[in-house]
């Protein structure tokens, strides 16, 4: 213990200094990152069934880690690192927590996310960590210690419920994307067409079109028709030979869909240096 | 009919520009507040994190004091380091360079106030000042976060002010250049620490 706060006063006091960058690993596909490979795959699968589940009960998110190396860094600024670069806790309320294990250094922390600092006050992390999960590390049994720790984290932190409508929007943006991906094509190829004609009245014709049918009244398809004219005419001086040319394919290639299973995918939840850590 | 085609205004070309350039300023301009108002929410944490870090030392004060014979000058060094600090705060009127020079002697003061307490052990032994250990150590590490958070805020938005064409009008605008932390100037003569590297 003393150690900690001695590390910590060191930490603070040598932070301007200039360390090798810390490199954090790619974000997992799960809740479980074992680098340490100190963890069987079975208690891999439990923690990840248990823990994806309960992002979906409660929107919590909560990460297990294991490291190699804290590569000389204070295992504090990992784990917050880990935390802000995986963006564990969703954006809303900020209600992430990493469980990071370093084997070799003999160190673990519970970093926990800004929205999680009242109901895990830091005496809680500590007590998790100093009281179930350090007892076994002490013996090298990760696997019980990374499982009732986890255990003990959820009981606290499962005492909140955050709202879990806020999982859904995931559908919304791919959503947005789509049809944005398809008004782009749209517009582009509307256009690639009328640049195609040196006139650029079709274009008025068009945007008047367009305005009147949306909005069903006279001041929209006034103000369609100018818009139209004016990017048919921008189209057909100066588009006109660039399309052309270039034909008007390869423009919009790279929109790759995204496919999410029950795996763990950041929310975007901020950090702020709350929670505790503990040595053996 | 394609002699017919309308002729385009020079002047049109030159209003164009000009429409162009200020939509430009303006995105450069909006660019500055934002990034002054993360300058101003961090430096809001960093006085969160400073208010939390006085109220614990409060408590700190009240396990000390306990104990017998403890060392004094240390101990009214960092009451008189926090109530600077406190006063600083509620003083409006200060300078941002102000409450950064008061919270660095806060800070060194308190850190040697801790060393101090390791040696204590019958202090350090007690239950009431292990649980205090842990928010003492996490309040630090708060610190710590905050006062580097805020300086990647100020040095981001310093930079965006400096860059030209900003530089030439960011005194216009009235964005003054954020000041950032530096190392505690207490910090160099930091007292010798025993470490305990033992496993306990």
């Amino acid at each position: 213990m003393r150690r900690i706060l001695v590390s910590f006063l060191l930490l603070f006091l040598m932070s301007p200094l200039a360390f090798a960058e810390l490199i954090i690993p790619d974000a997992p596909e799960n809740y479980v990152l074992d680098q340490a490979d100190v963890l069987s795959e079975e208690t891999e699968r439990l923690l990840n069934y248990q823990l994806s589940n309960f992002e979906l009960e409660k929107s919590t998110q909560v990460v297990v880690v294991t490291l190699d190396s804290l590569q000389n860094y204070p295992i504090e600024e990992v784990s917050l690192e880990i935390g802000r670069e995986w963006g564990v806790g969703q954006e809303e309320f900020d209600n992430g927590i990493v469980f990071l294990i370093a084997p070799n250094e003999r160190e673990s922390r519970i970093e926990v996310g800004r929205g999680l600092e009242g109901i895990m006050p830091d005496t809680s992390a500590w007590l998790i960590l100093d009281e179930v999960a350090i007892p076994y590390f002490k013996v090298d049994n990760f696997d019980t210690g990374a499982i009732e720790g986890t255990f003990y984290i959820l009981n606290v932190v499962g005492n909140e419920n955050f709202d879990i409508s806020v999982l859904e929007p995931a559908y919304d943006e791919d959503l947005m994307a789509f049809i944005a991906s398809f008004g782009l094509i749209f517009f582009w190829t509307i256009l690639s067409f009328m640049s195609q004609s040196k006139s650029w009245w079709a274009g008025g014709l068009f945007g008047a079109l367009i305005g009147g049918v949306l909005f069903q009244t006279w001041i929209p398809l006034l103000i369609g028709g100018a818009i139209g004219l004016f990017m048919d005419y921008i189209a057909s001086t100066y588009l006109y030979k660039k399309i052309k040319s270039s034909g008007s394919s390869g423009f919009w290639g790279g929109s790759g869909g995204s496919s999410s299973g029950g795996g763990f995918s950041g929310g975007g939840g901020s950090f702020g240096g709350g929670g505790a850590s503990g040595s053996w | 009919m394609e002699n017919k085609a309308f002729k385009f205004p020079k002047w049109g070309i030159a209003v164009g520009i000009l429409f162009l350039l200020v939509i430009w300023t303006v995105g450069q301009y909006n660019k500055l507040v934002t990034l002054d108002v993360h300058v101003d929410n961090a430096w809001a944490d960093v006085e969160v994190q400073y208010e939390r870090r006085a109220d614990l030392v409060s408590e700190l004060f009240g396990i000390v004091e306990g104990a017998a014979n403890f060392e004094q000058s240390t101990l009214i060094e960092v009451t008189e380091a926090r109530t600077n600090w406190l006063n600083t705060q509620a003083d409006s009127g200060a300078s941002l360079e102000a409450q950064m020079e008061s919270a660095n002697s806060f800070d060194s003061a308190l850190s040697r106030l801790l060393v101090t307490v390791e040696a204590y052990p019958t202090l350090t032994a007690t239950e009431s000042f292990q649980s205090f250990q842990v928010e003492m150590a996490g309040t630090e590490n708060r610190v710590a976060i905050a006062r580097e958070d805020y300086n990647a805020a100020a040095s981001d938005y310093n930079l965006a002010t400096r860059k030209i064409p900003m530089t030439f009008f960011a005194g216009i605008f009235g964005f003054d250049e954020a000041p950032l932390f530096e190392a505690s100037e207490g910090t160099e003569s930091a007292p010798e620490i025993e470490f305990d590297f033992s496993v306990q």
